[in-house]
Order: structure tokens, then sequence, then C-alpha cells
């Protein structure tokens, strides 16, 4: 099993060969697409190029770009040439690229000019696993280390016998932050395909005249399962977005492209939720059937919004870089609770379980509504194989066959699974225990309030006294009254012992590059804040 | 937990692949989903 065959060439060799692959649409608009033919060839031309390097079955392949064809076009004639593929944000400063291509040992690194000059070329002494940078734009071969891969890819053959990878062979690695700040090196092998081919037949429900697209950055997790692989085994036509955030020109690509199913994330959606614009009247978005999200949970008032503007709700699902792809999901066959994360794909099993699972089968909670740790049944077939040289890491994170993904949720008597928070993102006051996510449903849902951030704040008689941060929408402004008044909103709603004590107005929360709210970020200035005075 | 909110599903021009999720869920074999894809040629 080889993710590149299945995903390209598979296509290739039947009649879906002339079929657009990509349609890939550049910052100043220009439109480029490449049918599976094309992208076949193109794949094989970039494995050819490795070969030629000397870069072998296992060895690393990293991209630091934004979303241009290139970045596509090496992962998967990475894949083809059985190396691992590696993505990397072309947002990152040098000290997080060098930590992550020298943790990944990576011997091959796909980047721009501009990225290059700016970000590593600083870093290249320090790099003694890189053997060559691979420039998309530059004209000319600078020196052995540093390429042009228009001239490589010019001189490379079109045909290419793909890699007789095994199902166990490693073919992603993802970086991802850890607790500790320092990136966790996340596993996966091309038996991941299975997972891939499976959600997208389930969850983003891919039918053969299906327009996809998703929006997350290539860098992420998303990007690859989703942004790359997915759609492409179901021999579909992938939109692939270069420009970033832009209400009015994500409208306009979901009306210009015909998008049939949009994957995006929350920090998008609630982007949009801030911009008044009346979207059915504006745009035709009639051939969208399915907006699906992912990145954190998804507020049910963001689902409410879509029904009213969008016509339809947003069926949010659940997963991690670990799991390799899409583990509880709302499907477009089965009823929405605003809220939920869904329930376990087939073939997932899920469950909530005690914290106390030390050398025992973890306990299994099966009250309705009593929160306890997410947990997978280890063995699907795109669960990580390890974090790159931490095995001990890797192996804290399983009890008696079970994943404990470090999330805490609960589960409802029809199956529904309700997103309680991160482990570590629990508040304890007074004697109990609140869940951030629950706190900021109810703040979104005041008229003014665009996001929300709720951490524990230390005190010292409550032991942590419930903290919000709050964006406001732009018709708003952040007064004392206004304070109050979401205060007494909210503690009408949660009641006393769970609304926030403290509200703090704010004009950015901060946020992973992926979208997440960074409350840890939050919590440390709080507690900085608390033991200065 | 506001369960008791429920939401029809998005009406669908075309038929779900996955129609009835609580029987799929208990037939569901991973070996199926190789049988989909090509496997190695």
């Amino acid at each position: 099993m080889n993710i590149a065959h299945e995903a390209v060439d598979r296509h290739a060799i039947g009649k879906k060969g002339v079929k657009v692959a990509w349609r890939w649409i550049a910052e100043n608009g220009t439109v480029r697409e490449f049918t599976y033919n094309e992208l076949k060839q193109e794949t094989n031309r970039f494995a050819n190029v490795l070969v030629k390097l000397g870069i072998q079955e296992g060895d690393v392949v990293c991209t630091l770009t934004g979303r241009i064809p290139e970045l596509y076009i090496t992962a998967l004639g990475t894949l083809k040439n059985g190396s691992v593929y590696c993505p990397l944000f072309s947002i990152y400063g040098p000290e997080p690229i060098y930590q992550r291509l020298n943790k990944g040992k990576a011997k091959v690194l796909v980047t721009t000019e501009a990225l290059y000059r700016k970000k590593v070329a600083g870093l290249l002494d320090r790099l003694e696993h890189l053997k060559y940078v691979l420039l998309t734009d530059a004209e000319k071969e600078q020196n052995g280390r540093i390429r042009s891969l228009p001239k490589l890819m010019g001189r490379a053959k079109s045909s290419f016998k793909v890699v007789a990878t095994a199902p166990d062979d490693r073919a992603l690695l993802h970086f991802t932050s850890g607790t500790t700040g320092m990136p966790k090196g996340v596993i996966h092998v091309h038996q991941a395909a299975l997972t891939h081919y499976i959600t997208g037949k389930y969850v983003l429900d891919f039918h053969p005249d299906d327009r996809f697209w998703c929006t997350a950055d290539p860098g992420w997790v998303t990007g690859t399962s989703y942004g790359i692989l997915a759609p492409l085994m179901h021999g579909i036509t992938n939109i692939v977005v270069e420009a970033e955030f832009d209400a009015r020109l994500w409208y306009k690509i979901l009306e210009e492209q015909k998008v049939t199913v949009w994957y995006t994330a929350p920090t998008a959606i609630r982007r949009l939720m801030r911009m008044d614009i009346d979207v059915r009247k504006e745009y035709d978005l009639s051939a969208l059937r399915l907006i699906l999200s992912v990145g954190e949970p998804l507020n049910p008032e963001a689902v409410r919004w879509a029904q009213k503007t969008l016509g339809m709700p947003i069926l949010d699902n659940w997963w991690q870089t670990e799991t390799g792809g899409i583990m509880i999901a709302n499907y477009p066959s089965m009823p929405v609770k605003p809220g939920s994360m869904g329930k376990p794909l087939p073939g997932i099993e899920a469950a909530i379980i005690t914290p106390d699972h030390e050398g025992s089968e973890p306990a299994l909670i099966s009250t309705p509504g009593e929160s306890g740790h997410l947990a997978l049944k280890a063995g699907w077939p795109s669960m990580f194989r390890g974090y790159l040289d931490e095995h001990e890491r890797y192996v804290k994170c399983f009890a008696n066959n079970w994943y404990l993904t470090g999330d805490l949720a609960s589960k409802d008597e029809d199956g529904y699974f309700w997103f309680v928070g991160r482990a570590d993102d629990i508040i304890k006051t007074t004697g109990h225990m609140v869940g951030p996510f629950e706190v900021e449903n109810i703040l979104m849902e005041h008229p003014a309030v665009a996001e929300a951030a709720v951490i524990g704040k230390p005190d010292q008689m409550m032991g942590e006294l419930v903290k919000a941060f709050v964006t406001l929408k732009s018709n708003f402004e952040a007064t004392e009254e206004l304070n109050l008044e979401i205060k007494g909103f909210a503690r009408e709603r949660l009641g006393p012992a769970v609304a926030p004590k403290e509200i703090e107005f704010t004009d950015e929360l901060p946020k992973t590059r992926s979208g997440k709210i960074m409350r840890r970020l939050l919590r440390d200035q709080e507690r900085e804040k608390v033991e200065k005075s | 937990m506001p369960e008791k909110e429920i939401i029809a599903p998005p009406v669908q021009t075309v038929s779900p692949n996955l129609a009835n999720y609580e029987q799929e869920y208990k037939s569901f074999k991973w070996e199926q989903v190789l049988n989909e894809l090509s496997g190695f040629p």
C-alpha cells in the first residue's frame, strides 16, 4: 500500500485521468488546473528528483511554503518515493523551523527563495542532516546544497515506479506543540490511507462530482489529511486557495467555484459571524450542500448562525494530530445537536473513562452526561505510531489498549459526545470542576461577544476563579456597563459557581496557527500577574 | 450539555454515503475499506 498511489495513480490510470484533481487559485486570481494525469506526471518527476539526489525510503522531506502547487507535488512525490513527508508552517520563525528540521533529521527542504533567505539561510550551518534546499522559484542553481526545483523538475522523467511501501511504513511526520513547549514529532504510516478514505466517504460525504474546499493551512495535519489526501483518494476536484482569510473573497470562492463540500475551522467561522454580510442575498451558494468544521469545538451559536445565514447547520467533528483522521463526527444523515462532537466513526470505539487507570483496565463511565477522559480503543489504521525519539512519552498515551486523548468529554443518552475541555484546561473553583468550553459557549450567545476564552485564575479563596477574556463585535464598545451586563447574562444561565467572576475585554485572543485558542498563555499571564502582586 | 436542542441535518441533493449510522457502525469492518481501495498493483 502506498498513499500516493491510492490518491493519484489509481485515478490517472482509469477514466478519471482527464478529470481536474486540483484547481489552484493564486493570490493574484490566476487559476491553474491539474488533471489526475498531470498530477501523476508531476509527482513522478518530483519522486525522480529525490532519487537523483540520493534521497531514500524513510528519509524526511519537509515543505515550508504557503498553498502553492509545489507543496502538493512535493507531498505526493515524497510518498511515491517511500520517503516521509513533513509539512512546516510557513509562518514559523527561524528557531521553530530549526527545531523541527533538526529533530526530524530532514534531508530535504522545499521552500521559496524569499522564505529561504528570511528564515533558513542563517540556519544551514547548524543543520547537519539537511542535504538539500530546493527553491520553488529559483531560476539559477546557487550551489550544491541549494538547488532550483524548476531546473531539477525540468530534467526529471515523468514516469516512476511507485515504491511498494508496507502498510506500517512511515509516511507522514507532523509536528505538534507539546505542553512543555517543545514540539512532538507525530509519526503516521501508509495504512492511514484507510482512515483518510473512509472519513472522506462517511463524514465529508464525497460524491464523484463534488468540488471540495478545505481551508486548513497546509502546515497543519488537516492540511495534509484533508487538504491533500482524502479528496484525491475519492477522485474528486479539490479547490486550493493561496490567499489567506478574507470574508468576501471566501464567499466569492464558494460561489464562483461552486463548492459543494466546505471544510473549515471555528476561527474562520467566528470571523465570518463578525461581519455584517447578508450572505444569501449577496452570493449564490446554491451548490453548497455541506459545511464541516474542525480545529477546536464549534460553539452552538456558530451552528445556529450557519443555519440562519447559510441555510444549513455546520457539522462539527473531532480528531487530533495523533489520530491522523476524523474520529468523532456529525454525519450528513444525522440530526445535529449544536455543540456536540457527534458520534464515533464506524470502526472507532470511543469511551469516557475515569482518570484512575494506572496499571488496570480503565473504568468506563456509562452514566449519560458524566464527564471523564475521552479514550479511543487502540488499533485504527491512522493511529500514530510514535513520537519521534520519545518512546516513553508515546507509551504514556495508552492504558490497557486505550489511547488517552487528553481531552475531557461526556456522552449523552443518544450516544452523542460532548467536549468539555483539555484535561489541562479544566478549572477547579471552590470544589467545582468547570470546563472552559461550557462557559465560552454561553458568553458567545451574548450579542456583543465575538470570541471568548475562559481560564482559571489563581485565587486564595477559591483555588481558581473563572476568568473570561472576551473580544467584542465591531459595533460594541468595551464599557464597564457592558462588562457587568455580560457577567449578569452568564450568571443567569450558568449559575454563580460556574459563571465568570472576572471579564477582561481584549482586541485579540492568542491562538495557535491552526486557530486553537491558547488558554495556557492567558493562564500563565494571569499567574504571573498574581505572583507579582 | 444542551442536548435537547436538535437541528435537522442539512438537506442533501445526493443521498448520503452513510445513510444509516447505527447499522453501519455495528457491521463495519476495516477490511472492507481495503477492498474499496486498489491496494498496490
